[in-house]
């Protein structure tokens, strides 16, 4: 335990170095926040609805998935692609622990890190924009939003090492990432609710893991949705997938670079 | 008897694109790449013991980092079978992993940001090292390594030398049974490669652990190793004493011959030095002769270029 501990401390030190980086970083987060504030108050600033959401729904559920993106995708196991072509994966594997509990515990590091910006954050966006915030009190929504959310990490988690392993294979991790990303920026629902798309969409979308990452947990926090079961599915049906993918490029890594 | 590393008929074979030459050969590349295999290791059978300090020799592509990475559990080897303290380094079983170390001169295993004690104390915590222990380890290398005044300093800022000293001392506070040293003093200036010699030697005779290092520099394993594996085109062509290196692939000595007028030198067959040096000390100008053996550098070389 104590170890992994360590690996939590020392990953923390390792961001607050970069003081620069860490300030772009979350000035970032907050126009990830604006971008869709500002469409969507020149969509329905004026009044009126969209699919059933008005001005102050929407910002409720903007608010919400701010919030739930920097604990859910806060992640440094991102760089796992690069450490396995620059062989730089070799320095972990030596090491007796668990590779994926060491990965997991840095995503835990960054989440943190980004956690507590969030409070610093997060009031000051309230008290410039005002957006409606609905707060749950209902516990069982509340436990249940909080399953989902562990369950939405542990699904990150799975994606990232799957994607990252692609570099056993290939060199070409890059392109595999930003496709990626640009797919999760809406199948997430980070953009917009899900639930404004058509229903055929909406049925395809929630058949892939992406919707549970944001969409989906912060419809069960809203009360509006508590199946904890897909994301259940996912969790178990993604970790048996790492594992297996993870043990066939582990015999082809060739710890290169020397 | 208990072999510390047991290694029995290992291959490797690697899977290499290769590339067409040119634009369109890059474009045909795209649609329909040729892969290569690429023995790097075959057949290789060696045993180490307990304490050893045993040097792979070879020149660049040999296949003496690959031979090392198979040892430490890094990669499946294609065929043969490894037993490393008893395991088998492929499955890296946290009690195989605890007893050994590898340190790759060109691969940095500090944090890169931080001041080089947090990766020891890292370490202390990933080892489950005593405290006290701890302290007295640390204490013990840094004072051999000479490095106390930059254990504060973040590693991206310390010189390539006192980075590799860092690195030793992160590699060997765990106090591993086997040190796996991949081109230590690669790219050191001589004066850095003297004290890292110095220190390995040094560290070799105080602890039980063994070490297994690799190099292309002659001067490190002159120093350093007694036994020697060469290895050239993935294949072992020497196993022994470095001392038995000279007497097995040179059949020539060195006759120098000292005159007022300056030095000449022959290189004469073994078994005809005693008739020649006679002959040439009948010339009256011969001040004194020398009989060598052939510089170990040049009896690689030679073995190296014949293959």
């Amino acid at each position: 335990m104590k170890k992994y501990l360590s690996i939590f401390s020392i990953t923390l030190q390792e961001v607050f170095t970069y003081r620069l980086n860490m300030v772009m970083w979350r000035v970032r987060q907050i126009f990830v926040f604006l971008i869709p504030f500002f469409i969507w108050r020149a969509v329905l600033g004026g009044g009126g609805d969209i699919y059933g959401y008005s001005f102050a729904a929407i910002m409720t559920y903007l608010f919400g998935t701010t919030i739930l993106r920097s604990l859910v995708m806060g992640s440094r196991t991102i760089d796992l692609g690069w450490m396995i072509n620059t062989g730089a994966l070799t320095i972990p594997l030596m090491r007796p622990f668990n590779i994926f509990k060491f990965f997991f515990i840095r995503d835990l590091a960054d989440k943190l890190f980004n956690l507590s910006f969030m409070f610093i954050e997060l009031p000051l966006i309230y008290f410039v924009f005002h957006p409606p915030i609905f707060l749950q009190t209902n516990a069982f929504y509340l436990l249940c939003a909080m399953s989902s959310i562990l369950c939405a990490i542990f699904i990150f988690f799975y994606i990232n090492v799957i994607f990252g392993s692609l570099a056993f294979w290939t060199r070409d991790i890059w392109a595999p990432r930003f496709l990626l990303m640009v797919i999760m920026e809406f199948a997430t629902g980070a953009m917009f609710p899900l639930d404004m798309l058509p229903e055929m969409w909406q049925k395809i979308m929630l058949l892939t893991p992406f919707p549970y990452l944001l969409y989906v947990p912060l419809k069960i926090y809203l009360g509006q949705n508590i199946s904890l079961i897909p994301q259940f599915i996912w969790v178990i049906f993604l970790g048996l997938i790492t594992k297996i993918i993870w043990q066939k490029g582990l015999s082809r890594y060739e710890a290169e670079g020397r | 008897m208990t072999y510390t590393i047991l290694a029995n008929n290992l291959s490797k074979i690697y899977s290499v694109q290769k590339k067409r030459p040119g634009l369109s050969g890059s474009l045909q590349d795209l649609f329909s790449p040729i892969h290569e295999q690429k023995q790097a290791v075959k057949n290789v059978s060696f045993v180490i013991d307990e304490g050893e300090l045993v040097g792979f020799i070879g020149p660049n592509g040999a296949g003496k980092t690959t031979t090392l990475k198979m040892l430490s559990g890094l990669l499946y080897p294609s065929a043969g079978s490894v037993r490393v303290l008893g395991f088998d380094p492929w499955k890296r079983q946290y009690d195989f992993l605890r007893q050994i170390s590898l340190v790759m001169g060109q691969k940095n295993q500090l944090w890169w940001d931080l001041p080089a004690i947090e990766s020891f104390n890292l370490a202390r915590d990933i080892y489950d090292i005593p405290s006290s222990v701890y302290k007295k380890m640390l204490n013990q290398l840094v004072e051999m390594l000479d490095i106390g005044d930059v254990l504060n300093v973040q590693v991206r800022k310390l010189s390539l030398g006192q980075r590799m000293k860092a690195e030793l001392v992160a590699a060997l506070i765990h106090s591993p049974k086997i040190l796996f040293l991949d081109e230590p003093t690669i790219g050191l200036d001589v004066l850095m490669q003297q004290s890292m010699r110095s220190f390995l030697k040094e560290y070799n005779q105080n602890s039980t652990g063994s070490i297994v290092l690799t190099s292309h520099y002659m001067d490190d394993v002159k120093e350093l190793c007694k036994r020697v594996i060469i290895i050239d085109q993935g294949g072992i062509i020497y196993d022994g004493l470095l001392s038995d290196v000279i007497a097995k692939f040179s059949q020539h000595k060195i006759i120098e011959v000292i005159t007022s007028s300056g030095t000449t030198t022959h290189k004469v067959l073994r078994g005809k030095v005693a008739q020649k040096a006679a002959e040439l000390l009948k010339d009256p100008s011969v001040i004194d002769i020398n009989i060598k053996e052939v510089e170990i550098e040049d009896v690689i070389r030679q073995v190296f270029s014949n293959k």
